[in-house]
């Protein structure tokens, strides 16, 4: 069966799967994304391991209502932020689909990054190569298959199970982890639930299910068709120089060979040459392995390459879009406003209200006011500080001077009255809270 | 497989068997679902859970914190560790305006046997909680909480009729 464009070559004629044995293959653009692809999960392994401040580097406690994150401690009151990193990332990757893409998907994407980084090696490692594994699949059961497809779905299994644990550090914590795994899943039962439910998740994905999420539940690769445009760098297949193509020697011109290689590595199971498809989840392996025949006929690489399709066109090549500048005032907006929110983020805030009711009150020649300080502590340490007022000579401060201790994660009003003869008339308050000035006016009835 | 119509082609591949698992086992799932919690009732539906586990707080809260009185107060003032702390709790908040044994100053005396607002021990946990906002007696309740307000209402109990010298009696005289 050939890829067509008409239809899913991953699923079958009546529904069915159609298993994808993806060739091996090497080059430079494969040791890259392997160099990324190993970054990035080393990085997510260490992570919740790295300890700033004593807890976790990231640490997004949800059944506290705590996010850790690199030493910054927020709280459900700052899920301003997230809106901001949302934002900021998604414009980002937007920019990068119009430039070059699907970048991502390619390149750092768990779903691409665990399968070829992790998943397809160990079912090369049991099964073989492509040949092989198609050819294990057509066999009958016999012991040595049953024992290479029980090592593998084991090694599998096992790899899934790390993950999940991995997965749920991430909302635990890797200490309260150790410490439930320590104690069976009797001690925390919910948790346990959800490590058996990722756990299984990742081994369903990653074990059977695969591309078909990238091609049928991922809705970033329907996007691509909406953010890229003729200028976008995608991977292209050259066809005024491959075509018409045939196999070699004979006598046809175009340097094609029509060796399939390049659909034999495909990932997502498309045919590169029939065009840019919502498949393709820019991995660059038909790029490596078509230049690898290439060379081996001393022809130039690149016949299928990164370019982008005004070029394959044979146009010159276009940087500067309108899509490419608006799509970067706004990435250049997300970034901003996360920048500047984040910035002047603080886990406490103080604010000066009057008490509800009558203004003043009357005692005699004194008038008196009473203020409301409003303190909020988001963090997750106790917050103390101190309040200083300052008042015309002859006024004074009854009650809230002085300093005072702000539970973590609480709002607490804290009362201010001040007092001055009535021969003062009104006047300006200011309030210190630490370094914060507040400012008020004290109410007095005419002289 | 297609189909053509005037030069207008329609393909109608056939859609993944696992998609349409999906679909018809949620199909099932919700067919299962409705009758386990609204039809049949077996399982408690969303409004019904949370009716219960909030009557679970609320017995949880009862024995956390027994209803307040005025004879839980008097009790109260007795208790050295309770009047300790609310001792504290009045350094902190009231001294400022009842003195610091309870004379007055900007507020009334509390030590004397005449009382604005009541003299129960009750209407005493009430006024510090609510406060008397038109004489600036601020509300302490939300300020406070609770315990503290309870245990700051014992400790002026314990100044009652302790008749120190300070700002001249104001209101009712107590039984």
């Amino acid at each position: 069966m050939k890829p067509e464009v008409d239809r899913l070559y991953t699923v079958g004629e009546g529904g069915t799967r159609n298993f994808l044995h993806p060739a091996t293959v090497s080059g430079p653009h494969t040791r890259r994304r392997r160099a990324v692809g190993i970054f990035l999960m080393a990085l997510l392994a260490v992570l919740p391991f790295i300890d700033i401040g004593g807890t976790p580097a990231l640490w997004l406690d949800v059944e506290h209502r705590r996010f850790h994150v690199f030493g910054w401690h927020l709280g459900p009151t700052d899920s301003y932020l997230l809106f901001f990193l949302v934002t900021a990332i998604g414009f980002s990757l937007v920019v990068a689909s119009a430039l070059w893409g699907r970048i991502w998907c390619g390149y750092a994407c768990p779903q691409t990054v665990f399968l070829e980084g992790l998943y397809r090696p160990i079912e090369r490692f049991f099964e073989g190569s492509r040949d092989a594994q198609i050819r294990l699949d057509k066999a009958p059961w016999t012991a040595a298959k049953i024992a290479r497809k029980a090592g593998k779905l084991g090694s599998f299994a096992l790899l899934s199970i790390l993950l999940g644990h991995l997965f749920v550090a991430y909302f635990v914590s890797p200490k309260v982890l150790f410490s439930l795994m320590g104690q069976g899943p009797s001690a925390e039962p919910g948790i346990f639930i959800w490590v058996v439910c990722v756990s299984a998740l990742m081994y369903g994905n990653f074990a059977w299910f695969r591309e078909q999420l990238c091609i049928i539940i991922c809705p970033y690769g329907r996007l691509q068709s909406v953010l890229s445009d003729r200028d976008t760098v995608v991977i292209g297949y050259d066809q005024r120089r491959g075509e018409p193509r045939g196999k070699l020697n004979t006598g046809v011109k175009g340097d094609c060979i029509d060796c399939d290689r390049c659909v034999s590595v495909c990932p997502t199971g498309i045919d590169i040459r029939q065009g840019l498809q919502l498949e393709c989840v820019g991995c660059a392996a038909c790029v490596d392995a078509c230049d690898v025949v290439m060379t081996k006929l001393q022809r130039p690489t690149g016949l299928i390459r990164y370019d982008s399709q005004r070029h394959f066109d044979g146009e010159p090549r276009r940087f500067w879009r309108p899509r490419l500048v608006l799509y970067g005032a706004f990435m250049l907006a997300g970034l901003g406003a996360l920048t500047l929110t984040a910035h002047a983020h603080r886990p406490f805030a103080a604010a000066l209200s009057r008490q509800p009711g009558p203004p003043f009150v009357l005692d005699g020649d004194e008038v008196r006011n009473t203020f409301l300080l409003k303190a909020e502590n988001t963090s997750a340490e106790p917050r103390r500080f101190v309040v200083k007022v300052a008042v015309p000579q002859g006024a004074r401060v009854v009650v809230g001077e002085g300093e005072h201790t702000l539970d973590p994660d609480t709002t607490q009003r804290f009362p201010l009255v001040l007092a001055g003869p009535r021969s003062t008339g009104p006047f300006d308050v200011t309030v210190w809270v630490d370094d914060t000035e507040l400012r008020a006016r004290f109410a007095a009835p005419d002289r | 497989m297609s189909d053509h119509h005037d030069g207008i082609v329609e393909h109608d591949n056939h859609l993944p068997n696992w998609w349409l698992a999906t679909l018809f086992g949620t199909i099932v799932f919700a067919l299962g679902y409705w009758t386990y919690y609204h039809s049949l009732s077996v399982g408690q539906a969303q409004a019904q859970e949370l009716a219960t586990d909030q009557a679970a707080l609320a017995k949880v809260r009862e024995a956390a914190a027994p209803p307040v009185s005025d004879d839980t107060l008097l009790a109260a003032s007795k208790d050295n560790g309770t009047v300790e702390r609310g001792a504290a709790v009045y350094k902190a908040n009231c001294i400022a305006c009842h003195g610091s044994k309870g004379e007055g100053g900007v507020g009334p005396n509390l030590t004397d046997d005449y009382w604005l607002h009541g003299h129960k021990p009750m209407a005493i946990r009430e006024v510090i909680t609510n406060g008397v906002v038109e004489k600036g007696m601020l509300a302490w309740g939300n300020v406070l909480g609770a315990s503290k307000v309870n245990d700051v209402a014992a400790f002026v109990l314990t100044m009652k009729g302790t008749h120190i010298e300070g700002k001249a009696p104001q209101g009712e005289k107590a039984p």
